[in-house]
């Protein structure tokens, strides 16, 4: 709990000058969106191997210490090994031929379970691998700001888009405060005596406990800080005739042209891939 | 001896690419009874060295003992260390936590279990210490207090504990000459009349030189100095050196160095710096006679 930011690296940007982090932001969320599309669509081990190389790939592009980018998903993926279980014992196949290995009641392990729900998981682990690399090679007005000139057209059907994308990015921003937060109150209750992370389940969820009303509480009082905070500066989401300008206009340039590129050469690849792969 | 600190080194966010080495290699010795003032630039590790003191964070290398016990080995109870050992944040924001002040004051005792009326007995003594009134502010929320109400609400909070020790970090920082006097005379208090261990940190010697019984200068995560105020105060150009603010009365002697090299530069106060001219002014003494005799 004390160190608990160590282990979470949702919502962190990491400013390391790599190649990830100098695309447009505007390209990053189409390859992005792209490539969750492409993910969500396969469904075969071949596809989802190249999927792994296309990580890997991204991975090694960013620069980023493979230990912290896997360390922010372990609370994630000790969730999912939970849900797994649960996928693969109530598994019903659509078609009855299920070559059954193990059966107990209600509780069922097939073959045809283990090789589906490892199938989803898996996509689900790089769908999440996709989205918190996104978050760590981009900064959040980076993300705002590219994703606002992306759904600009949305403006002609009178929709918010300004103040859509601003609601959504202070959202995401609220996350590593909110564990900042915890952190300072986990400790000012550890120097008064309360203990973390010891003790029977018991203990520590009533440990626990006394950190939620405090953190509401806080979690409020910033969110007034913050509303006073745009208004001093004269945050003005939008009115007619008035434009904001930006420090840093976005620019597009070859790299993201080619980004693009292999991103849709991957995404045809993939779904190529998973139509001709036998399993 | 409170504490000894062995040879610590300590990362803040280890294993993360935002990682800082905090504490290179610090070692100290905190002794019962007195108060050690801990002065050091920005940065220095001021407040990472209080919080491994009480075991929140634990040393990448090197060890802590506690009365001579290692607070991280088996046995060492380090709720019960916190307990008996009570720290005041930099900022009373992030201490914090209840909603009225008397909540927040009470959460101690009341994690001590102790019966309701000797808790409340406890937290209007405690507020009392403090400088402000039981009745008026119990029912005060925490977050519609001033600045200084919060920090002297946060020292209330760790006297109702009744630490044998508290360890302050910068506690003087943001007050008003008038507030930082009450403070310090505060501190003086504790440590006399409830004979208690004081640890205070502070970017300027300014405040401390004439609290303080010893003084350790921190930077960058390791002791360069330590020793009496004055020992310290006789290194007075490498303290400047480290941007920590020297009490007025040295900056005065550092400056008069420019005229006599030889001046000592560890005065703490009017009288003797006075006394220390005067050994190089030796018509002085005779002219002050000659002025104030007719
Ligand atoms: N929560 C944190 N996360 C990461 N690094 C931190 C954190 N807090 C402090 N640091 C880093 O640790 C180092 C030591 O900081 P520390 O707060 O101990 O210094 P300090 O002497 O108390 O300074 P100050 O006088 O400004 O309070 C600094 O380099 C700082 O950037
Ligand atoms: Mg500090």
């Amino acid at each position: 709990m004390i160190e608990i930011s160590r282990h979470i690296s949702f919502g962190q940007y990491v400013d390391n000058g790599s190649r990830l982090t100098r695309l447009d932001p505007r390209a990053k969320i189409l390859c992005f969106a792209l490539a969750v599309a492409a993910f969500t669509y396969i469904s075969q081990f071949a596809a989802l191997a190249l999927c792994l190389f296309f990580c890997l790939f991204l991975q090694w592009l960013s620069r980023l210490p493979l230990r912290y980018v896997l360390q922010g998903m372990r609370m994630f993926i000790s969730f999912l090994v939970i849900l797994y279980a649960f996928q693969v014992l109530f598994y019903t196949s659509s078609t009855q031929a299920t070559s059954v290995i193990w059966h107990w009641g209600v509780l069922t392990i097939s073959w045809e379970g283990l090789m589906h729900s490892t199938q989803v998981d898996l996509r689900v682990i790089f769908l999440y691998y996709l989205t918190s690399l996104l978050m760590l090679t981009t900064s959040l007005v980076d993300l705002a700001d590219g994703a606002e000139a992306l759904l600009r057209p949305l403006r002609r059907l009178g929709l918010p888009v300004h103040e859509l994308v601003m609601v959504f990015v202070i959202a995401l921003k609220f996350v590593p405060l909110l564990i900042t937060e915890v952190e300072r109150l986990s400790i000012a209750q550890a120097t008064r005596g309360v203990r973390f992370g010891r003790g029977n389940p018991w203990q520590r969820i009533r440990a626990l406990s006394g950190i939620i009303v405090p953190l509401f509480m806080s979690g409020l009082q910033r969110v007034e800080m913050l509303s006073t905070a745009m208004e001093a500066r004269c945050y003005r989401a939008g009115y007619r005739g008035w434009r904001r300008s930006k420090l840093h206009a976005l620019q597009w340039a070859g790299a993201d042209s080619l980004a693009l590129a292999c991103c849709l050469l991957l995404c045809g690849l993939l779904v190529a891939l998973n139509f001709v792969s036998p399993f | 001896m409170l504490f000894e600190v062995k040879d610590v080194y300590y990362t803040r966010m280890r294993g993360t690419p935002f990682a800082v080495e905090a504490l290179k290699g610090c070692s100290l010795t905190i002794p019962e009874g007195k108060i050690t003032a801990i002065v050091g630039p920005t940065q220095a590790g001021k407040s990472t060295l209080l919080l491994t003191l009480l075991g929140l964070f634990r040393p990448s290398r090197g060890s802590v003992l506690f009365r001579g016990q290692d607070i991280h080995q088996a046995p060492f109870d380090l709720e019960a260390l916190r307990l008996r050992v009570g720290i005041v944040f930099q900022s009373p924001e992030a201490q914090l936590f209840e909603e009225t002040v008397g909540k927040d004051v009470s959460f101690g005792p009341r994690r001590k279990k102790l019966a309701p009326a000797q808790s409340r007995h406890l937290v209007q003594e405690s507020l009392e210490a403090v400088g402000l009134p039981y009745e008026e502010f119990r029912t005060r929320y925490t977050a519609s207090l001033s600045g200084g109400q919060k920090r002297r609400v946060a020292i209330a909070g760790v006297l109702a504990l009744e630490p044998e020790a508290i360890l302050f970090d910068e506690p003087t920082a943001g007050l008003d000459p008038q507030g930082r006097q009450e403070l310090l005379a505060l501190l003086q208090r504790l440590k006399t009349e409830h004979q208690l261990t004081i640890v205070l940190t502070s970017s300027s010697l300014a405040d401390v030189a004439m609290l303080a019984d010893q003084v350790i200068v921190l930077h960058e995560g390791r002791v360069v100095l330590s020793g009496s105020p004055r020992t310290v105060l006789a290194h007075a150009e490498e303290l400047l050196a480290l941007d920590i603010t020297l009490p007025e009365i040295t900056q005065i002697a550092l400056g008069l160095r420019s005229l006599w090299p030889a001046l000592r530069c560890d005065v703490l106060t009017l009288d003797e710096l006075e006394e220390e001219l005067v050994r190089f002014l030796p018509h002085a003494a005779s002219q002050e006679t000659q002025l104030s005799s007719p």
